[in-house]
């Protein structure tokens, strides 16, 4: 078998200066972009549906094209190759900058292919990408080429569906299916298509958990399923798990913790769609040095969750004490959501929006030659936040 | 150049033109059903003259009008299906029960429900449509143009007019009026019985009429004493059963209402209302305890459009399952979180003057589901807050 291209160490850290080292970031060529994508596929070809992982690591939840805030999760988090990530999808739609978002992870991926990984969420497809922003935003950026988006679309069947964490822990980006027992089940399918439109590849991320139900009910977002504490008690008996992590639900406080920990929702884009205000977090899990039944010395009430922002002093010295942390997030021991705010360039976002119209100026005045052309272009496009008025 | 206060009035003109737009998206996506065959007549409307108007030349009138015709997001046309279909709903059961009354649209704008409710409703209902002189012209224009909105309101051939550069339109006189429809320009900020044009205002106004007050997203834009006076200026004029319809944001005082208020700001729109009544509570102490309304009650747009699952309340609806599923169907909503944030920051108000001629009150209000529903008209035993 012939061994896989790479694409030199150098011409990567080029693309992460490109990205990195401007503000606003420049965005990859579009040749740039085709040869990741094929690179990246081919070695995706190799990875198994569920990707067996080990802590420490830190799970990443939605970002949705909010660049600047995923440079604050490198920030907070430490960037890679120093912490090991994971993220579990919707890369791109909504935000502004979807195109730098993905580029950057991509990058990223071929860069360090043993620290970081990414797994396919609903918003990974080409039929949500082309109503909810990624395809207009590459439109824009790129002259009125859709090529990108056809590259970056089809690297996007090629992502893993989940991933297991020391065996223990059992991540995808929504939630559990009727269709699906045993996680053997999601590694005999055929992962390298668009989302269906049901079954459990589509059912694994659109669902979502409820706490008032313990089966399985229609979910309200028109596809995958609600699932309950009965259902996800099974599957992790059956599956020799103690929890399961996933993201797709808005959070306001950047997290949730439903069944005592059981399930973990990470949210990871703050002020959402420049508009919800809501907080953010990265999972950081440390260890899973646990008995299988994954308890904590106490049981709390969710509602619980809520004290973690009511910081005092004391409170601050039982930061690092992790029965505390347990107690007050609601998670397993080990674990603990870093909770963080949008970054200032979010607030700028909405006002200036000048990377969505994709102008790196120094370009365009060249190309063009007329400086008030490429102003009155730029000039029409800002984008508001969307109210009813 | 416009004075700082004149470039305020075009920002709150301006989200005329953003609700138009809004509605012009869920039309062409089918959301109404049947279609607004006058939304296109506005918007034409829009586009030939809006660089006549004050503070707009062809270039920035050009520039605006370009995003006019864009699609929304999917959770945008579902909130403005349900802010339409919520108020047509109760002007349509108003009507249903008085059969002869008065409708009063404040900051009507480019809204078509005058044309919707006269094209149904051919005799009995009188329509007024009050806002800045620049927004009437617009509408009067966009009528001048269309044989159909013609008939529709009734109008007399001295009504038609045409402009073709700023001088006309500055000249041209903004109000119109017919046996059923009419059209009239004023600040509501300044409207007082005391004054020319409030009397002028009052000579095409029937106290006599059981009348239905709406505000659409207008008296958020003004100071709470303001609103006070407006509710407390119809007060004065209208003998008869006097009812509000009240649907504008509110704040809930949290994140999300700081990041609206941020939002906004930066576009330079300062909703007054939105902080000082930032929840259904505080809104009803204002309506029912300030300016004495009567039979108060209040929801939120997420509860109307069925997000909350208490769905054992004995009263009807808003919104029927079927109706709800249509819609779902149209577009995907990906996220509900979002979509239920947005809504429950805007609330739907309603409350009377039962006035002195008789003491009626509208009973058909009392047919559907609020959050706070008034405890003296609970027949069927629910105690308010």
């Amino acid at each position: 078998m012939t061994v896989p291209f790479r694409i030199p160490t150098t011409d990567l850290d080029y693309c992460l200066e490109q990205l990195l080292e401007h503000k606003p970031p420049k965005i990859l060529p579009p040749e740039t972009i085709q040869q990741l994508c094929h690179t990246l596929k081919t070695q995706l070809l190799a990875v198994p549906n569920i990707m067996h992982l080990q802590s420490p690591i830190a799970v990443v939840g939605d970002i949705h094209g909010q660049y600047h805030d995923l440079l604050e999760i490198f920030q907070i988090g430490g960037a890679p190759p120093s912490t090991n990530y994971l993220f579990l999808g919707d890369y791109v739609d909504r935000g502004y900058y979807s195109v730098e978002t993905i580029s950057l992870l991509i990058t990223l991926k071929l860069r360090f292919p043993e620290r970081v990984f990414l797994i396919r969420g609903n918003h990974e497809s080409r039929t949500i990408t082309t109503n909810y922003g990624f395809y207009s935003e590459v439109l824009n950026k790129y002259n009125g080429s859709a090529d990108v988006w056809s590259y970056i679309t089809d690297l996007f069947d090629y992502l893993p569906l989940g991933a297991t964490i020391d065996g223990k822990i059992f991540a995808a980006h929504g939630g559990l299916s009727p269709s699906c027992q045993q996680l053997d089940q999601i590694r005999a399918l055929d992962r390298f298509r668009e989302i269906p439109h049901d079954g459990i590849m589509a059912d694994l991320v659109w669902s979502d958990p409820d706490t008032e139900i313990m089966d399985f009910k229609l979910s309200p977002r028109g596809a995958g399923y609600l699932f309950g504490l009965d259902v996800i008690n099974k599957f992790c008996h059956d599956n020799n798990l103690v929890q399961m992590i996933r993201a797709h639900q808005l959070c306001n406080e950047g997290y949730t913790s439903y069944w005592n920990g059981k399930c973990l929702t990470v949210w990871s884009a703050p002020n959402y769609c420049y508009r919800c205000g809501n907080k953010a977090s990265v999972l950081e899990i440390l260890h899973s040095n646990y008995d299988n039944k994954g308890h904590s010395s106490k049981s709390i009430d969710d509602s619980d969750d809520n004290e973690a922002n009511d910081m005092t002093y004391e409170d601050y010295e039982d930061r690092f004490d992790s029965s505390k942390i347990c107690l007050r997030q609601g998670v397993l021991p080990g674990q603990f959501f870093n909770i963080f705010e949008a970054s200032p360039e979010n607030d700028e976002d909405t006002l200036k929006g000048k990377s969505v119209n994709g102008i790196n100026s120094e370009e365009d005045f060249a190309s063009n030659g007329d400086f008030f052309s490429s102003f009155f272009r730029e000039k029409s496009r800002k984008q508001h936040v969307e109210y009813f008025l | 150049m416009l004075s700082p206060s004149e470039k305020q009035d075009k920002l709150i003109r301006a989200t005329d033109l953003d609700a138009l737009s809004c509605r012009y998206s869920s039309n062409s996506l089918s959301y109404f059903v049947p279609p607004d065959p006058f939304i296109n007549e506005l918007v034409s409307s829009y586009q030939t003259y809006l660089q006549y108007s004050t503070g707009y030349s062809s270039l920035s009138a050009g520039r605006v009008l370009r995003s006019v015709l864009n699609k929304k997001l999917p959770l945008i046309n579902k909130g403005t299906y349900l802010r339409t279909i919520a108020i047509d709903l109760v002007v349509e059961d108003f009507i249903q029960e008085f059969k002869n009354c008065q409708i009063i649209s404040l900051g009507g704008g480019s809204d078509t429900r005058c044309f919707r409710v006269l094209n149904k409703h051919k005799s009995g209902v009188v329509y007024h449509e009050i806002d800045f002189p620049e927004s009437v012209k617009i509408k009067k224009l966009a009528i001048s143009k269309s044989k159909q909105l013609q008939r529709i309101v009734n109008c007399s051939d001295n009504d038609i007019v045409d402009v073709a550069s700023k001088e006309q339109f500055e000249k041209v006189s903004p109000g119109m009026h017919s046996d059923r429809y009419h059209l009239s320009a004023y600040d509501l900020r300044t409207l007082s019985m005391e004054s020319d044009e409030g009397r002028a205002l009052l000579a095409t106004v029937d106290a006599n009429l059981p009348t239905l007050v709406l505000s659409e997203c207008v008296l958020c834009y003004m100071a709470p004493d303001e609103n006070e006076l407006v509710l407390k200026f119809w007060k004065s004029v209208i003998k008869n059963l006097l009812a509000f319809i009240i649907y504008e944001p509110m704040s809930l005082n949290d994140a999300f209402g700081d990041t609206m208020t941020r939002n906004l700001q930066e576009r330079g729109i300062n909703l007054l209302t939105f902080n000082h009544f930032p929840n259904l509570a505080s809104r009803q102490e204002f309506l029912s305890g300030k300016c004495g309304l009567s039979n108060v009650k209040l929801s939120d747009m997420s509860d109307i459009a069925g997000y909350n699952s208490m769905s054992e309340a004995p009263m009807k609806p808003w919104i029927p399952a079927e109706e709800l599923k249509r819609i779902s169907r149209l577009e995907m909503i990906d996220e509900v979180e979002e979509i239920r944030l947005l809504l429950e920051h805007y609330c739907l108000c309603y409350g009377e003057f039962c006035g002195s001629l008789q003491s009626v009150t509208f009973k058909g209000i009392d047919n559907y589901r609020w959050l706070i529903p008034d405890v003296k008209c609970s027949d069927n035993g629910n105690k308010s807050t």
